[in-house]
């Protein structure tokens, strides 16, 4: 049996109710420990070799954008740790809802079939972003040719200092039970 | 430094539903796939650490992440429309690695041409990234253009930018 979320997204009702009460609800906020650089902007840049001057002349790009934006691309990296600190205080994985739905539902192995980015308002440099991880829905149990198991989706939501949104990372997953003959 | 104002941007009204990308080539350098990585805070040794990649994880070498993939296309797509071209919504399929020393060449074609409610100008778009003629990875991007000399995509905020 399937219902339908506040997203509009169809959910197998015979779900665990853990695994139901959690649909919609923002989880795992995670505020960067880094604001947006122009060093890493630039960097970034030079990597893709984007001459856009909007990341490489200050002055042009607040006269056209207001200030200093980041290039889209860069949207999650600004919320991901060092890999070291003194003191490793994040205690969750950057996509840990993936991980909980992999455990709760007993399938060993799952894979991201697909990443859709949405870019809201503008990233600028010295904004300092948090993410927050919503399910959004999960499927009845599907035959594939990797196995038998239910899709998910789960949207990273990533937000400035101003609580606006800026942009919204969706995450479509397989998780399954690898099958002989399926 | 390119001026801003008087760069080559493409118009809303400039570009047809069926139209092909200028292609561009670029070669993949070992330089720019560590610094993309780090610079997107992705530390995974994939993207810098040669012997893991091929000894641990069986790739040829290292390669780019997919941060550093979707920033090519991006930086294709305001080759192709200029500073002013504001992208809305990226979706990227990595299907090869593309290693040090490949050259790949990226193209694509207009699908759509539409304005949306807050008569905003869209262009959706296809891309491919291809190494000796095979499609390594595949994009679909949602690009607005300026409409008009007063009306741009990066003047939009709130309720006025809906990609």
């Amino acid at each position: 049996m399937l219902m339908e979320t506040r997203s509009n997204m169809p959910v197998d009702a015979d779900l665990p109710q853990s695994l139901l009460r959690m649909i919609d609800q923002p989880q795992y906020l995670l505020e960067a420990n880094v604001r947006v650089e122009r060093s890493a902007v630039r960097a970034f840049a030079a990597a893709t070799e984007n001459a856009n001057p909007m990341y490489w002349d200050v002055d042009q790009s607040i006269a056209v954008c207001g200030g200093e934006p980041a290039p889209t691309a860069m949207l999650s990296a600004w919320c991901r740790p060092e890999p070291w600190s003194p003191s490793d205080r994040q205690s969750f994985k950057a996509l840990q809802l993936h991980y909980d739905l992999k455990e709760s539902l007993g399938y060993p192995t799952a894979v991201v079939v697909d990443l859709e980015s949405i870019f809201l308002e503008p990233v600028f440099v010295g904004d300092q972003l948090k993410s927050r991880q919503i399910l959004r829905s999960v499927s009845s149990v599907k035959d594939t040719r990797l196995g038998r198991g239910r899709f998910w989706v789960i949207e990273v939501e990533y937000l400035n200092q101003r609580d606006q949104r800026v942009g919204v990372e969706r995450f479509s997953c397989f998780g399954y039970l690898k099958g002989d003959g399926l | 430094m390119t001026c801003i104002s008087n760069a080559n941007n493409l118009w809303w009204s400039e570009v047809n539903e069926g139209d092909s990308l200028p292609c561009i080539e670029v070669r993949a350098s070992a330089t720019a796939i560590v610094g993309g990585a780090i610079a997107s805070r992705d530390y995974s040794p994939l993207h810098h650490d040669a012997a893991y990649a091929t000894k641990e994880a069986g790739h040829r070498d290292i390669f780019f992440n997919s941060p550093t993939l979707a920033g090519l296309f991006e930086r294709y797509l305001c080759d192709w429309a200029g500073p002013l071209g504001r992208l809305g919504r990226m979706r990227v399929k990595m299907k090869t690695p593309v290693y040090p020393g490949d050259q790949f060449t990226l193209m694509g074609r207009v699908k759509r041409r539409f304005t949306d409610e807050t008569d905003c100008g869209w262009i959706e778009l296809e891309l491919q990234m291809q190494v000796s003629g095979k499609t390594v990875s595949e994009c679909t991007a949602s690009y607005a253009l300026a409409l008009t000399d007063s009306d741009h995509p990066w003047q939009r905020r709130a309720t006025q930018w809906q990609p």
